[in-house]
């Protein structure tokens, strides 16, 4: 009987890989594509992507599971909302750094091409009609929500969304020409 | 260009980005983007770009958000009615001026009255030091100071006489 158990369990745990594998082959690109766009960090998705992947490895009951798919991205946006959380902690509570790794000299050629990328997106920036470029600017520079944009704005978030929008399609546009002549 | 997402997908992976930021944790929102992404090779892709521009933006540097701040987004200054700063300012005039006039008419005139008999002489010693002879023939000294024009506040019937003798100091 006992034997039969671990037979029954072992059979599960295997399906659950397989089903884990499949999920990660279909997908994965989009499950990264999430939470870089929730955590603002290509490295901060891949790791919480592995951790969702090993929690769905260590279901208890997989079978009970709807729709497995489903079941990863709440895992991951959970631990998105988690590690968000815990950035926030840090950043409030900033740890001092020794004064010899402030005074790090900055590496020449990266200035350089940052601040030349930056100046080309000022330069796209002010293509833009004035009140997109400000609801852009309060909104992923400033980090201000939506409603608070709208509010110093007076205009419906719904504007402000739109306007964001615009600006940032209109900002990727300019840098794959830059980058992709 | 062939392969690269155009700005109209980027515009639709744009509103995607920022919904899915704004995510309250429900199923559907991701579900809908899942479809999105599976209709079009390309849409992914542009998905993949905007958030790829989300994160570059996430490390700018202080100074060229400042700079970007100043220019796109200056901060608001409230703009207030001059109407009530120029009446509190006025009150607080009016108030100070009425203090000090208040108070210097308070220390220069002190009124008092003095009534002598008819033909009675009586003389009036002042805190200043100068005294009033009523029933004198009247005669003011040369170099009278506004301090003894405490002579008006003296009620003097016509008939009367009266004589100032000034402080020496005063005079």
């Amino acid at each position: 009987m006992d034997t039969l158990g671990k037979t029954t369990d072992l059979d599960t745990s295997t399906e659950q890989a397989a089903r884990v594998a499949a999920l990660f082959r279909e997908h994965n690109r989009a499950l990264i594509a999430f939470l870089q766009c929730r955590l603002n960090s290509f490295s901060d998705a891949q790791e919480v992507a592995q951790e969702a992947y090993v929690r769905m490895l260590t279901l208890e009951r997989p079978d009970e599971v709807v729709s497995q798919r489903a079941y990863l991205f709440r895992i991951a946006a959970n631990l998105a909302l988690d590690r968000l959380r815990m950035r926030k902690v840090r950043n409030d509570m900033p740890i001092e750094l020794p004064a010899d790794e402030l005074h790090l000299p900055p590496i020449p050629e990266r200035h350089v091409s940052t601040g030349e990328q930056w100046r080309e997106l000022q330069k796209a920036l002010r293509e833009l009609p004035a009140k997109t470029s400000q609801a852009f600017v309060m909104h992923v520079i400033e980090g201000r929500d939506f409603h608070i944009v709208a509010q110093v704005m007076k205009l419906s978030e719904r504007m402000v969304r739109y306007h964001v929008t615009n600006a940032l399609a209109h900002c990727r546009a300019r840098v794959d020409e830059m980058e992709m002549p | 260009m062939p392969g690269i997402p155009d700005e109209k997908m980027l515009h639709a992976a744009a509103d995607w980005w920022l919904r899915l930021r704004n995510h309250d944790g429900s199923d559907d929102i991701i579900e809908q983007w899942l479809t999105w992404t599976r209709a079009d090779r390309l849409h992914m892709e542009a998905f993949e770009r905007v958030t790829e521009l989300g994160e570059r933006l996430g490390t700018i540097d202080a100074f060229t958000r400042r700079q970007w701040i100043d220019e796109f987004a200056p901060p608001v200054v409230a703009r207030r009615s001059w109407l009530p700063l120029a009446a509190a300012a006025a009150a607080v005039f009016a108030l100070f001026g009425g203090y000090v006039a208040w108070s210097t008419f308070n220390a220069a005139v002190t009124t008092a009255s003095y009534t002598s008999a008819v033909a009675q002489n009586r003389i009036i010693n002042l805190p200043d030091g100068s005294t009033v002879t009523m029933g004198e023939p009247p005669c003011l000294p040369q170099g009278l100071r506004a301090a003894n024009a405490v002579l008006n506040s003296v009620p003097v019937r016509h008939f009367s006489r009266w004589r100032i003798t000034p402080n020496s100091h005063l005079s």
